[in-house]
């Protein structure tokens, strides 16, 4: 395989969601020799015409998601080269997302994460039922252009003001911007909880991360 | 360069020029009568024909029945049907057949389980706001580009233009070269069958004479379509309409275009649509009694005047609606009596074992809410009450008033609604998931999972227009409503889909019949 044909094997594979066959074929190209940033450049591709499909309505959340998938995988092999290399990955910005204490939700901020990633955005997830403090240490280490927290019912909601507080405290709420998301979340709530803005959805968060950043 | 012209797994979308589906959804799920009610029904209807009588104004027809042995007057033009001979039509008047469109590839099989949706017909083009004028001949063109995008519309009606007007660029020419020039530019439009049902009520001036050539020139221009009268029979394209009109009446240009389908041995429409309180008794049941004796009646019609050799097949039809007492007219389509009439007409069609024809449509003459319930409502009971062949899909108004593209487009997702509702809950060790419920745990998530990528497809039905999105996303999207976006579907079809012309010897085929038929007409 020449280096367009790997390039055009990986678009195929992220565009169908071919789980198992990205990483191996990521590898390869790094055996053949040829530039990861290069290759990289069959993911991104694929993974724009993946966002507009579902923006369109003609794939859906779970193809989504294995397209994400897909991408991640061989991603995650490409930029390990690009370190190793001791070359820059083109991310389009570092973000840090975690549920909020208490919350177990899990399903919206998967959504978010596949959308940042296909947007070539590098995603750190805290995961679920996150404490305060682990934020504010993550930032702090990550040093990410946007903290996200979600949260889904009103009781964890008030969570948001806590983190942002916590931040505040640390002094590390002017090194990050902050964006909140959840069903019952809008623009008044991210306003009293002092977040920058706020996600209607994984699109629209999306939309919101690029905005924050002036991207 | 990297190639991006992926196609996307499968088109779910409304692929323009999507092929009808010759096995449709089954219905049947819903019923109004058991079987002692049908068999009464059946008594009763028998004792009309026996007791009553029914006007039958053809000669020949009169004559039939009389060496028949039914009791017959010639000069009231009446008669009085057997029973053994409405026994003897029924069991062997054929009850299955198919029937296509220009290319007997993409027939729909007419039995008494496949449920089929028919775009209707109406005189005037209606606007979203109810404004309505009569279509030129670019609007039907327009309306047989709309029913080919519409992937769950099986069969394509007569657009705009159907009962009572022609589009007006025709108006100055004689009725029988009128009629045969739009059916020539449907076939050179339209892959779906058509359902060209009423062609021959479409001009009045039709009723003094001529229903029979009317008859033979489309049936001949047909035979030039298929290449012989076998194929024809094979694939029908059209079924003579023979109506009765209530109560108790047949008219003459009707029987005539039942006699020369029934000699050449093609499909007929049988029954009626006696309207509850006018046109018909006041009580739902005594309606279907008067449509069972006046559809028994035409069904002997087209037996006895058949040929043993060519049977034709009948499809039995119920278009009764409500004669509304309040607003004064009829028939209501779309009214829950016209339905359920409707509905229990079908269920006795299919104890005989025939197939059945049913109407459905709304008396609101704007596409606002009253047309989107009064459709969804008449067109879900028709399907699951095994109605076979749903017509008036993408009509809007009283009586039949007009087609609308864009209620069209809408009716379209309102077809796939029913169409999932009929195809039902699949249980197999597969989709009761149990590996996959216990490998997900508790607490978990399956949408990234191979078994939902598997199946989410096929068990969820994705509407086209209705939108489902969260408020900011619909908002973001622009905030329209469904009457807009069916607007923007309609304009994005008409401009991008062209449908495949019609093959260039068949066309000519048709050219010189038609020519042939205006220079006979202008010579007489």
């Amino acid at each position: 395989m020449n280096k367009e044909e790997i390039i055009q094997e990986l678009h195929d594979v992220v565009l169908e969601g071919r789980l198992d066959e990205s990483a191996p074929l990521a590898e390869k190209s790094i055996e053949l020799g040829y530039d990861p940033l290069d290759v990289l450049q069959g993911i991104t591709s694929a993974l724009r015409i993946v966002g507009k499909q579902f923006n369109d309505g003609t794939i859906f959340l779970t193809e989504l998601m294995y397209c994400g998938e897909t991408a991640k995988d061989a991603m995650n092999v490409l930029t390990e080269e690009i370190k190793r290399q001791q070359k820059e990955v083109p991310y389009s910005g570092r973000v840090v997302i975690g549920s909020v204490e208490g919350d177990i939700h899990d399903i919206g901020k998967s959504l978010v994460i596949a959308m940042l990633s296909a947007e070539s955005f590098e995603v750190f997830d805290l995961g679920i039922d996150i404490p305060d403090e682990v934020f504010v240490e993550k930032v702090r280490e990550l040093n990410p252009d946007v903290l996200g927290m979600s949260a889904l019912v009103t009781t964890t909601m008030m969570k948001f003001r806590d983190v942002v507080v916590a931040l505040e405290e640390a002094g590390l709420r002017n090194k990050v911007k902050v964006i909140i998301g959840g069903a019952l979340v809008d623009m008044n709530y991210a306003e009293t909880s002092g977040a920058d803005t706020f996600g209607s959805d994984a699109i629209d968060a999306v939309e919101k991360v690029k905005a924050l950043m002036e991207l | 360069m990297i190639n991006s012209t992926f196609k996307p797994w499968i088109y779910w979308y409304a692929s323009p020029g999507i092929k009808p589906n010759t096995f449709g959804a089954k219905g049947g799920q819903l019923s109004f009568l058991s079987k002692s009610q049908i068999k009464e029904i059946d008594s009763a209807a028998k004792e009309i024909l026996k007791r009553t009588g029914v006007k039958i104004p053809s000669r020949a027809i009169l004559e039939r029945l009389d060496k028949l042995g039914s009791k017959v007057d010639y000069k009231e033009e009446k008669a009085w049907i057997h029973p053994a001979l409405v026994d003897e039509a029924i069991k062997k008047t054929p009850k299955t057949f198919n029937f296509a469109g220009r290319d007997p590839k993409d027939y729909i099989k007419l039995d008494t389980e496949r449920v089929y949706f028919v775009h209707g017909i109406g005189p005037y083009l209606v606007a979203p706001d109810g404004s309505m004028r009569q279509p030129s001949l670019r609007d039907m063109q327009d309306a047989y580009r709309v029913v080919s995008a519409c992937e769950n519309i099986d069969v394509a009606g007569v657009p705009v233009g159907g009962t009572q007007s022609t589009p007006v660029e025709y108006m100055d020419l004689p009725v029988t070269v009128r009629r045969l020039k739009k059916y020539a530019m449907m076939l050179d439009m339209m892959e779906k069958p058509v359902d060209m049902s009423k062609q021959f009520m479409v001009d009045r001036e039709d009723e003094t004479g001529n229903a029979r050539q009317g008859s033979l020139d489309q049936i001949e221009m047909e035979i030039a379509v298929r290449g012989d009268i076998d194929e024809l029979r094979k694939f029908p394209m059209s079924l003579g309409f023979n109506e009765a009109v209530s109560p108790l009446m047949y008219l003459p240009r009707n029987l005539e275009k039942l006699i020369v389908y029934a000699e050449l041995g093609l499909p007929v429409f049988i029954g009626s649509g006696p309207m509850t309180n006018a046109t018909g008794p006041a009580t739902l049941a005594g309606t279907i009694v008067l449509w069972l004796a006046e559809t028994l009646a035409g069904l002997v019609m087209g037996y006895i005047m058949g040929k043993p050799e060519h049977r034709s097949p009948a499809l039995w039809m119920c278009f009764t609606g409500l004669f509304d007492q309040k607003a004064a007219h009829g028939p209501i389509m779309g009214s829950p009596e016209g339905v359920m009439v409707q509905a229990a007409c079908g269920e006795i069609a299919h104890y005989y074992g025939f197939p059945f024809r049913g109407c459905t449509g709304s008396p609101s003459k704007a596409l606002d809410p009253q047309a989107g319930y009064d459709t969804a409502v008449s067109l879900m009971v028709s399907a699951m009450s095994g109605i076979n062949y749903n017509v008036s899909v993408g009509t809007v108004g009283p009586g039949e008033m007009g087609v609308s593209l864009e209620k069209l487009v809408l009716d379209n997702d309102l077809a796939g609604y029913i169409k999932r509702i009929m195809s039902g809950i699949e249980v197999t060790e597969e989709t009761m998931a149990v590996d996959v419920i216990d490998k997900v745990g508790i607490g978990g998530s399956y949408l990234m999972n191979a078994h939902t990528r598997k199946w989410f497809r096929k068990e969820q039905y994705f509407p086209s227009l209705f939108d489902r999105r969260k408020y900011e996303d619909w908002k973001r999207r622009g905030g329209k409503d469904a009457v807009v976006r069916a607007q923007e579907r309609v304009e994005e079809i008409l401009r991008d889909y062209w449908p495949q012309p019609l093959d260039a010897d068949i066309k000519r085929r048709i050219d010189d019949h038609v020519k042939s038929v205006a220079k006979r007409e202008s010579r007489s």
